[in-house]
């Protein structure tokens, strides 16, 4: 087991920024993912780490020792790639084996590693096969097995499960995480699913243009996302961000004289509101909405509403259903609500308070 | 009715292809070995069947022996080195260095040139006394000599020539086949700690094989094949010591008129071609991944 450091890391090709300055700690034998959209940075940083890219700037220590001159394999670690990169040309033992037959290990010692990571992953019934008799699942499975067998104490892997079908991906995401615990790897992964994610992952690192927006335990993300773009890159649907007009104390939706927060003094700064679809409820009292549309889901049901100018995405669990255009009421607890500032859109956190009014409101 | 009709639709789509394919080689092949069995008509007297008898004359003739004898030299001095000529060539083009385009562009440039200009300019390279060869020698202070002019030199200078040109050609082919290579897979060889050497050997050349066996194919017939700077540098001299097959097929039937030897000569041609090229297939499939 070992910790890794990045200090202030960046990569630049040319006039490009791929990542910029970014610091964070994995600890020993943790699952960390990095997360974020599509060209975030975060495969260019697991190659930073792999030693398949030079660092344009900034160090990385693992166990405090600075490895950023070093050759990837002086890195003692291991990589399982987006498309496996399992050689075409030999069998699945060979493949597994391919490291070990590199530096040499001997041959019982081989045997032996073979039958443990084979009987480990259930590939025994195919070590004579090549790579393209193999099913995507078992392919995966080879890749991982290539990548534990050299017992390095480092393991990374690049959006792994991307290529396979979601029933599948339910399953190697359990197997993984499983594998990791008892191996008692550190573990570096990056996708930009944020289920894999959460489900998985011990640490989030979660980058967007080549920066990192937070760091935080899963629960940490999804609670007390840091910034709107946080917000709305964790959880299906994303967050409602709704601009908030303020009219002396009182903060009320864009279009809307709903209050939905009192400050307890005036504020310059123009607010988001941020709430998650699954926080809000439809009943009798709160704030009064138009249907937009409605969606229907099997275990629940998606409603978008409008109140004043601004649309807000509903995800409930109540069974009934809603005609576009019918005036409901929308209520929510004190601590669904999240405060961002327009202009950085970085989380601000303001006292709590007033979801009582909402239900006064209601009344008006 | 409509069902009636399909078969013809079907044999009027491929019979274009058909047409093409039996006027210009099916034909021509067993017209080929058909004469072969004939005497060579003349004038005054039709073509006669004389059986194997050209074929007894073959085996009685030195000439054919001896051309036989430089085209295997031939073949076996010019095919591996031009192919690995051509691999190193391409494994060089395809790393990131400085004037990559150029040295892609130069290494080509034999293929794209006619054969007959380019033994031109080889001939200036081997020409006794002020040739570019000749020049240097001069230079250090070493004896003129006549490449071309000498029995035991003129296969080799031939076969230079040869060489030079097909390398360029073949070279595109691994280019193109190293290029489609995943870089993931040496980025993985990288990663477990495999130095260059073991990769090439383990991962790349392995995964090039098909590329292999298709440059091997096409270099085999080549150097049955390709005789324009034979025409132009030698003639096929002095005393046949540059003659190649195909050059010896050319003189018998179009210089001295003896279709019917020329014929047998060709048959014994096809014969070699069809039975390397089998060959190369059963042996080398067996050790050849296809993706």
């Amino acid at each position: 087991m070992k910790n890794i450091k990045f200090n202030q890391v960046s990569k630049r090709w040319q006039e490009s920024v791929a990542v910029e300055d970014i610091s964070f700690d994995i600890p020993k034998g943790s699952f960390t993912v990095l997360l974020g959209p599509s060209g975030c940075g975060k495969s260019t940083t697991l190659r930073l780490l792999a030693g398949l890219e030079s660092c344009s700037g900034g160090q990385i220590l693992i166990d405090d020792e600075d490895v950023t001159q070093r050759t990837p394999s002086e890195r003692n670690l291991s990589l399982v790639f987006q498309s496996y990169a399992l050689f075409p040309h030999l069998t699945v033992a060979e493949n597994i084996l391919f490291g070990l037959k590199i530096r040499k290990v001997n041959k019982t010692e081989q045997a032996a590693r073979l039958k443990r990571v084979s009987e480990l992953l259930n590939l025994h019934p195919y070590l004579d096969r090549k790579p393209a008799q193999l099913s995507g699942g078992q392919q995966q499975r080879v890749a991982l097995g290539r990548a534990i067998i050299s017992e390095r104490p480092i393991c990374l892997m690049d959006e792994p499960l991307s290529n396979l079908d979601a029933k599948l991906r339910h399953e190697m995401r359990v197997e993984i995480r499983a594998l990791q615990q008892k191996l008692g790897i550190t573990m570096v992964y990056v996708t930009h699913d944020q289920v894999e994610a959460i489900s998985m992952a011990d640490q989030i690192v979660l980058l967007n243009n080549g920066r990192i927006e937070q760091i935080g335990s899963p629960s940490e993300i999804y609670s007390q996302p840091q910034t709107t773009f946080v917000a709305r890159f964790i959880g299906t649907p994303p967050m409602n961000i709704i601009p908030l007009q303020q009219k002396g104390k009182s903060l009320a939706i864009a279009g809307s004289k709903q209050q939905v927060h009192e400050l307890s003094g005036s504020m310059d700064i123009p607010l988001f509101l941020g709430i998650r679809p699954e926080d809000i409820s439809i009943g009798k009292f709160g704030l009064k909405a138009q249907v937009l549309a409605f969606e229907f889901l099997g275990s629940d049901v998606l409603v978008d509403c409008q109140i004043g100018t601004e649309k807000i995405t509903i995800r409930t669990d109540n069974q009934s259903s809603f005609a576009t255009g019918e005036t409901v009421f929308l209520s929510w607890k004190d601590r669904a609500c999240h405060y961002f500032e327009q202009n950085s859109g970085r989380r601000i956190d303001l006292m709590p308070g007033v979801a009582s009014q909402l239900l006064s409101s209601a009344y008006e | 009715m409509l069902q009636n009709r399909m078969w013809l639709y079907g044999w009027l789509l491929v019979s274009p292809a058909l047409i093409l394919l039996f006027a210009f080689t099916h034909y021509p092949t067993i017209a080929t070995l058909w004469s072969s069995f004939f005497t060579t008509p003349k004038g005054c007297r039709e073509a006669s069947f004389v059986g194997l008898e050209n074929y007894q004359r073959l085996l009685e003739d030195d000439v054919f022996w001896q051309v036989l004898g430089n085209n295997s030299i031939y073949a076996i001095g010019t095919i591996p080195l031009s192919i690995l000529l051509a691999l190193s060539m391409a494994l060089w083009v395809n790393g990131k260095i400085q004037g990559r385009a150029f040295l892609r562009m130069a290494y080509f440039t034999p293929t794209v040139l006619p054969l007959i200009a380019v033994a031109n300019i080889w001939m200036f390279f081997y020409t006794p006394g002020f040739g570019l060869i000749d020049s240097i020698q001069g230079a250090f202070g070493l004896p003129s000599q006549n490449w071309l002019g000498s029995p035991d030199t003129v296969l080799y200078a031939v076969m230079a020539v040869a060489i030079w040109k097909e390398a360029g050609f073949f070279m595109i082919f691994y280019l193109a086949a190293l290029q489609a290579l995943p870089p993931s897979l040496h980025e993985a060889g990288r990663i477990e700690g495999a130095g260059r050497w073991y990769m090439f050997w383990k991962i790349t050349f392995p995964l090039l094989m098909p590329t292999t066996l298709f440059v091997s194919i096409n270099a085999v017939i080549n150097s049955f094949r390709l005789i324009d700077h034979i025409f132009v540098m030698t003639n096929g001299g002095p005393d046949n010591a540059s003659s190649l097959l195909l050059f010896y097929i050319y003189e018998t039937a179009f210089r001295f008129w003896d279709t019917a030897y020329g014929a047998t000569l060709t048959a014994v041609l096809l014969v070699i071609l069809g039975a390397v090229a089998i060959g190369q297939f059963y042996f080398m499939d067996r050790k050849v991944h296809y993706q």
